[in-house]
């Protein structure tokens, strides 16, 4: 499918760099992502059949953002931010349980769970809602994020609500 | 938590017009009762202004351009790189040639395979640069439409450095020149709006009783500007199909929302299925 990248970029860019900043907190490394984000884009042309296209940049720009994330050696303002996020409270140990699901996440789960992870997680977005934007049942989001925190417990021996 | 960046998808997506209706619904129920939420828009429109003046279009597209080239080509580069430094070695003379030649080889590499990359038109000339321009050029009808929400306004205000993208509750004033441009995926079109004083005035087509044929898939700026006059507020609107249609049918609709100033504000005009509507109000 054809697309004019400029159009997409004058109408969508706004968004996708607010979203970029939201998950990265840094201007130089969300600009950076946005410009991945829309090379993406381009690359995935054929999956712009959607009803929703914002919900396609939405998707890429979250993933490309975790991917930078991920890359990080050490602990920014980001993660930390997500830690945060995740477990609501600045209680050590939560926070090690948080940075636990995180590395789960990053590591061991699909693009698609970790996507779903983080709508759920940090976006706090209803079961529904991510359904409606990732284009699963409801039924299929509780399984994805049923099997994490299953894979979770397995593996670190922590629980999540 | 860092409360400095927010990020609201519906928000958004009301924003952008590719919401499902009864979502859209219920943000314009909320944004009556909750002047946090107007707030809220208005620093997003703010937010997105901002945005272009930082990034502008041209420069964005150069620098993706280049960094796709750069990502795509790389063992090219590498090689090229290597057969320059190996040079170095021998002689310093040469490499005094095949540096600056080597740069000429990469530019023209650069042009020669990303020339015809992008599906790029001069849409942003025309936009910022460019009122009077008319393109009597009609595009085929070969590209695949995007479902869903797939029509939409843009309006620009003339300034004096540069021409400045007006959204969705964006604050103008009595003279304000605007530029009206729309984007459609679908074949013909309609383009008017109504002031607070309940006045349609129809910017395209003009003198006919049908909507006009579209230019579709690219953002087209109409062949002529506006000068807003002192009414306190004006909602421009975009109304395509597939189908031609007799502008009755759309008028009809828009003369019941005229007669209610809440509803000239906020309510969507009742069509049937295999219309698509948009629209920008902008307030003085």
């Amino acid at each position: 499918m054809k697309i004019d990248i400029e159009d997409y970029y004058i109408r969508f860019g706004p968004m996708v760099h607010r979203r970029c900043l939201f998950l990265l907190k840094d201007e130089d490394r969300a600009y950076d992502a946005m410009q991945e984000v829309f090379i993406r884009l381009i690359r995935n042309k054929d999956r712009l059949t959607g009803k929703y296209p914002s919900s396609l940049l939405f998707r890429i720009a979250t993933n490309v953002c975790l991917n930078i994330l991920q890359s990080d050696k050490h602990l920014t303002e980001a993660t930390d931010d997500i830690l945060l996020s995740i477990c609501s409270s600045e209680d050590i140990e939560s926070r090690y349980i948080a940075q636990d699901l995180l590395n789960h996440i990053f590591i061991n789960e699909k693009e698609s769970t970790r996507t779903i992870a983080v709508m759920y997680y940090i976006d706090k977005m209803t079961l529904k809602k991510i359904a409606s934007e990732i284009g699963l049942s409801v039924s299929g989001i509780k399984k994805r994020l049923s099997k994490l925190k299953e894979n979770l417990s397995i593996s670190k021996g922590i629980y999540l609500e | 938590m860092n409360n400095k960046y927010k990020f609201d998808l519906d928000l958004e997506k009301y924003l952008l017009n590719d919401l499902d209706s009864p979502s859209k619904q219920r943000i314009k129920d909320e944004i009556v009762i909750n002047k946090e939420l107007r707030d809220e828009l208005e620093r997003l429109n703010k937010n997105n202004d901002d945005f272009f003046n930082r990034f502008p279009v041209n420069k964005f597209i150069s620098e993706i351009k280049e960094r796709s080239f750069l990502k795509e080509n790389k063992g090219k580069i590498d090689f090229i790189g290597s057969i320059s430094s190996s040079v170095k070695r021998i002689s310093g003379n040469y490499k005094k040639i095949l540096i600056p030649s080597f740069s000429m080889a990469a530019a023209l590499l650069i042009i020669i395979l990303f020339s015809n990359k992008f599906n790029g038109t001069n849409v942003s000339q025309n936009i910022y640069n460019n009122y009077s321009q008319s393109d009597s050029n009609i595009q085929t009808d070969k590209e695949i439409r995007l479902k869903g929400p797939d029509s939409f306004l843009q309006i620009y205000r003339k300034g004096l450095k540069r021409n400045e993208k007006l959204n969705n509750y964006s604050h103008v004033k009595e003279r304000d020149i605007i530029q009206i441009c729309y984007f459609s995926a679908r074949k013909y079109g309609l383009i008017f709006s109504i002031d607070s004083n309940g006045e349609i005035n129809i910017h395209f087509p003009d003198k006919q009783n049908e909507a006009a044929l579209l230019k579709r898939n690219k953002v087209t700026p109409l062949s002529f500007s506006y000068r807003l006059d002192n009414a306190p507020f004006e909602r421009f609107f975009l109304v395509t199909s597939d189908q031609k249609f007799n502008i009755d049918i759309v008028l009809k609709t828009a003369k019941a929302i005229s007669e209610n100033s809440r509803d000239m504000k906020e309510k969507d005009l009742e069509l049937p299925e295999e219309f698509n509507q948009s629209s920008i109000l902008l307030l003085q």
